[in-house]
């Protein structure tokens, strides 16, 4: 089992489609719960950590985090925009027993695409990243939120991987808010459709692995998921366990309904028990949902089943997202 | 016959390592092409603007080499830069 642990919601760069609180800079996680899930960690059967954020290695602790984890046994990867690649690289080859990958976020195949969403010379800062993975021989993947401006270079981008030297590409769907609303980046469902079908015949296909992040169109109501199997669980910040690292942060409701409990008053068995519990009522209602026929359009896309279930955003906020025309 | 003075093609990304090593990635054609102490030494004076004439004299003084060791070490890695685009004639 693997923990995704968003290690700070501090970022140096301002995404088109990231939603707020990703990018927030209000906290990062504490020293104290960081190391009290590493001493519970063994026995809740986890053995791997993924670093995630904001940007992770902007946490100022981030280089005693990786000591700390790498002494204690555990594997770790992390997610990153690589502008700091330059600085911890040192720290990743050091501990190269222990760090199974970084996965760099890169939303377009060419810089001006890329750099369109995520900022000027943000390509270059990967493409930097990326030459001393090669070079130091540390491994290395992409992955692609996929948007209405990046979604036609599905299939370049797969061939820009394969010819970086990567070890596979991944790509995700967005999360709607209101920013991705304004500048109309988000796919209409069969868009999503259309580029899920690209995306599966280039895993056919390609040299490198293809993949998506959980969130595809599913017929089936019960689909892949890896914190409701268990595989998975999502520590924030703030130091709360929540349901899954997609929905962490995302939507405007109070308190959060994603939330399990927060690791400074429980521990970590206890956070697990709660988690378990959850997933079976969640299963359990869904199972109800299904039976009922009570399922529409949106709901055949895993997260934003989630979404609506969990109240984060009203369904029809939701729908009016969905029905922004691309031009 | 090898321009007197050169610059990065607008294509280049490069990344020092170490102060001792430079990687270069081309966007366009996707190579690598990873540069030693020396090599790396080149390429700064060629980033800064200067001739080769003036680079090979910062090699001389950088690794205390002969003029003449200098000049072909200059001249031979500037062929090769070109012969990959990684950099073109400045001016």
């Amino acid at each position: 089992m693997r923990m995704v642990v968003e290690l700070t919601n501090r970022c140096n760069l301002s995404c088109g489609h990231c939603f707020e609180e990703r990018h927030a800079d209000t906290g990062n996680l504490p020293a104290g719960i960081f190391e009290k899930v590493l001493h519970e960690a063994h026995s809740c059967n986890i053995d791997h950590f993924s670093f995630t954020g904001g940007e992770p290695t902007l946490h100022p602790r981030f280089p005693e985090i990786v000591c700390q984890l790498s002494d204690a046994g555990y594997t770790f990867s992390m997610v990153s925009n690589g502008s700091t690649f330059g600085h911890i690289y040192p720290l990743l080859a050091e501990h190269r027993a222990r760090f199974s990958g970084v996965t760099f976020s890169l939303d377009g195949a060419r810089e001006e695409v890329h750099d369109r969403l995520r900022g000027r010379g943000s390509y270059r800062q990967v493409m930097r990243a990326i030459s001393i993975c090669v070079v130091r021989n540390l491994p290395f993947t992409l992955n692609m939120v996929i948007t209405s401006q990046n979604r036609s270079q599905v299939k370049e981008m797969t061939e820009l991987a394969t010819r970086l030297g990567s070890g596979g590409v991944r790509f995700g769907h967005l999360m709607p808010n209101p920013e991705t609303e304004l500048r109309c980046l988000t796919l209409s469902p069969e868009q999503r459709r259309e580029t899920e079908r690209e995306i599966w015949r280039l895993q056919r296909t390609a040299s490198v692995p293809v993949g998506m992040a959980p969130g595809y169109y599913s017929s089936s109501p019960f689909f892949p998921c890896g914190p409701l199997e268990l595989q998975e669980v999502n520590l924030d910040y703030r130091g709360n366990l929540t349901l899954c690292c997609q929905l962490s942060g995302y939507g405007n409701e109070a308190p959060p309904t994603d939330v399990i409990g927060n690791l400074g008053q429980m521990t970590l068995k206890e956070a697990r028990l709660e988690f378990e519990a959850k997933g079976q009522t969640y299963l359990r209602e869904k199972r109800s949902r299904v039976d009922r026929g009570d399922l529409g359009e949106l709901d055949s896309f895993p997260c934003l089943y989630c979404v609506q279930y969990l109240d984060k955003v009203s369904h029809v906020k939701l729908r009016q997202q969905y029905a922004c025309t691309i031009p | 016959m090898i321009p007197l003075q050169v610059c990065p093609h607008p294509d280049v990304v490069d990344t020092e390592l170490d102060g001792q090593e430079t990687v270069l990635l081309h966007l366009e054609t996707k190579l690598y092409f990873s540069l030693n102490a020396t090599g790396t030494c080149i390429w700064l004076g060629i980033k800064q603007g200067l001739c080769l004439d003036e680079i090979s004299r910062n090699l001389q003084q950088e690794f205390d080499v002969d003029e003449e060791h200098a000049d072909q070490a200059v001249r031979a890695l500037v062929a090769e830069l070109l012969k990959q685009q990684l950099v073109e004639p400045r001016g």
